[in-house]
């Protein structure tokens, strides 16, 4: 990745989302071999350039979220149980050249990819194979973006105050693969949500781009042009503008040194179905 | 144009490109009985369709297929992208027609039952080389995440989504996709013809 690329998702990835949202249940659930997962209560969101959506947004169900990304030791015990995700056996269609590239070898993590440290390189097929494996899925659009809009614990209502904790996050950026769950923790307990990696969201195909969609309301529209604005729920929320773009620029099989992911899951008695 | 909108189109042009230049993957050599590397059949996904019979993606291996994801009550660009197909279709030989599946699947399972699907077969009159499918929503991702088609559900219930009809050969490898409406009929064409004077890939 070129410096300039890495620059840019650095900045994305550390400019944290504010949106005001609902306080949230943190208890705090052990789920086998998934990790931990915290409960995010259900709240409004406005989804980026989506005409028709109610003035409050559209309500996100409750749902569970790991605390941490998934780890290098994470998911090389996925890989062991799993042959064909190693990086010798998994197709091109699934994965591209740079699965996996930081990793020692097939098998082996090395200096690159420490234990702790949030796994990368790897696509979208190779993360939805995870989750499912431990039972989980990978957490929607508006899921990811309800759970990192939610740091008034730490920054309060003033937007001010929240961009410039994101500059310094900025300065302090490290090539140097960190640990998960040492940064910033969200008012629900998640960790990493900004300033770390960028995750992979199940549905980050949801960006509908280029000549396409229904002719008459599209995206394109409210993206380039000056309906962008208006279309969008928070004109000041940068960050979000940011994640959009990337989201809209990946195809399934890309892999990147700062994408990686953490999963979700289902609460057991919730209704899966979002309000319209 | 707002200054936003200037940020965020060259940082997609700048990620995009970025990642075209990323994703120069090599194929690996692949045995007959194995799918190539590259191919769509590879990826997991059980299709009912309009006749109630089940399709793994891999059981779709065979035939040359012309591909595009709709659902059933769109009222606009689906019908257009259907009749793209047909008019490929149309411009086959007898012979050539014979062996080329065309194949619709629903972006919208909540909605498109099987009877749902049946009349859609008889509405556009479809004939016995079409399958129009139905599966579960993450069946439905991961095809379009497959393909690199982009989709999503507006608060209406209608969606969003590209316009992409894809021509998979034989054994599942992506040959051609006309990204949009209205398609590039000719190359569509040539590369059904392609597809199927060499099918092994």
């Amino acid at each position: 990745m070129n410096s300039t690329l890495r620059c840019l998702l650095q900045r994305v990835l550390l400019i944290a989302g504010f949106v005001a949202g609902t306080t949230s249940d943190v208890v705090a659930q052990r789920v086998a071999s998934g990790g931990s997962f915290r409960t995010i209560a259900a709240g409004r969101l406005r989804p980026l350039f989506v005409a028709g959506v109610p003035d409050g947004g559209v309500v996100v169900p409750a749902f569970l979220l790991a605390t941490q990304p998934v780890t290098n030791a994470d998911y090389l015990r996925f890989v062991m149980a799993n042959p064909e995700w190693r990086r010798s056996r998994v197709p091109r269609i699934a994965a591209d050249s740079q699965y996996l590239r930081q990793w020692l070898g097939e098998l082996q993590l090395g200096p690159d990819a420490p234990p702790t440290a949030a796994v990368v390189n790897v696509s979208w097929f190779a993360a939805s194979a995870y989750a499912s494996w431990v039972g989980a899925r990978l957490p929607s659009t508006m899921e990811w973006e309800l759970a990192a809009s939610r740091f008034r614990k730490t920054f309060g209502d003033n937007p001010e105050r929240l961009n410039a904790q994101v500059l310094a996050w900025y300065g302090a950026a490290s090539d140097t693969p960190q640990p998960v769950g040492r940064g910033v923790i969200s008012d629900d307990g998640i960790a990493d949500l900004h300033g770390v990696i960028w995750e992979w969201v199940d549905d980050f195909n949801a960006v509908v781009t280029s000549g396409e969609s229904r002719g008459d309301s599209g995206p394109d529209t409210g993206l380039f042009c000056a309906g962008g604005a208006a279309l969008a729920a928070d004109p000041s929320n940068y960050s979000a503008f940011m994640r959009y773009a990337l989201r809209g620029s990946l195809r399934g099989a890309y892999t990147l040194g700062t994408l990686g992911f953490r999963v979700a899951r289902d609460l057991p008695s919730a209704s899966k179905r979002s309000t319209r | 144009m707002t200054f936003r909108s200037v940020i965020t189109r060259s940082t997609a042009a700048l990620l995009l490109g970025a990642m075209a230049v990323a994703n120069g993957a090599a194929q690996t050599p692949t045995t007959r009985s194995e799918l190539p590397a590259t191919s769509v059949y590879r990826m997991k996904g059980s299709w009912t369709s309009q006749d109630g019979a089940v399709h793994t993606l891999a059981s779709l291996r065979g035939e040359v297929t012309v591909l595009a994801m709709v659902y059933t009550s769109c009222t606009m660009t689906c019908p257009l992208i259907t009749s793209e197909m047909q008019a490929v279709q149309r411009a086959l030989s007898p012979e050539l027609k014979k062996h080329v599946r065309f194949v619709l699947a629903s972006f919208d399972p909540a909605r498109d039952s099987l009877p749902a699907l049946r009349a859609h077969v008889s509405k556009m009159g479809l004939d016995a080389n079409w399958l129009v499918m139905r599966a579960s929503p993450v069946d439905v991702r991961t095809l379009a995440v497959v393909l690199g088609v982009s989709y999503r559900q507006l608060p209406s219930g209608d969606f969003d989504h590209s316009n992409i009809i894809t021509v998979l050969d034989a054994n599942g490898v992506v040959r051609f996709q006309s990204p949009r409406i209205p398609a590039d009929r000719p190359a569509l064409v040539a590369a059904v013809i392609a597809a199927a004077r060499s099918p092994g890939s």
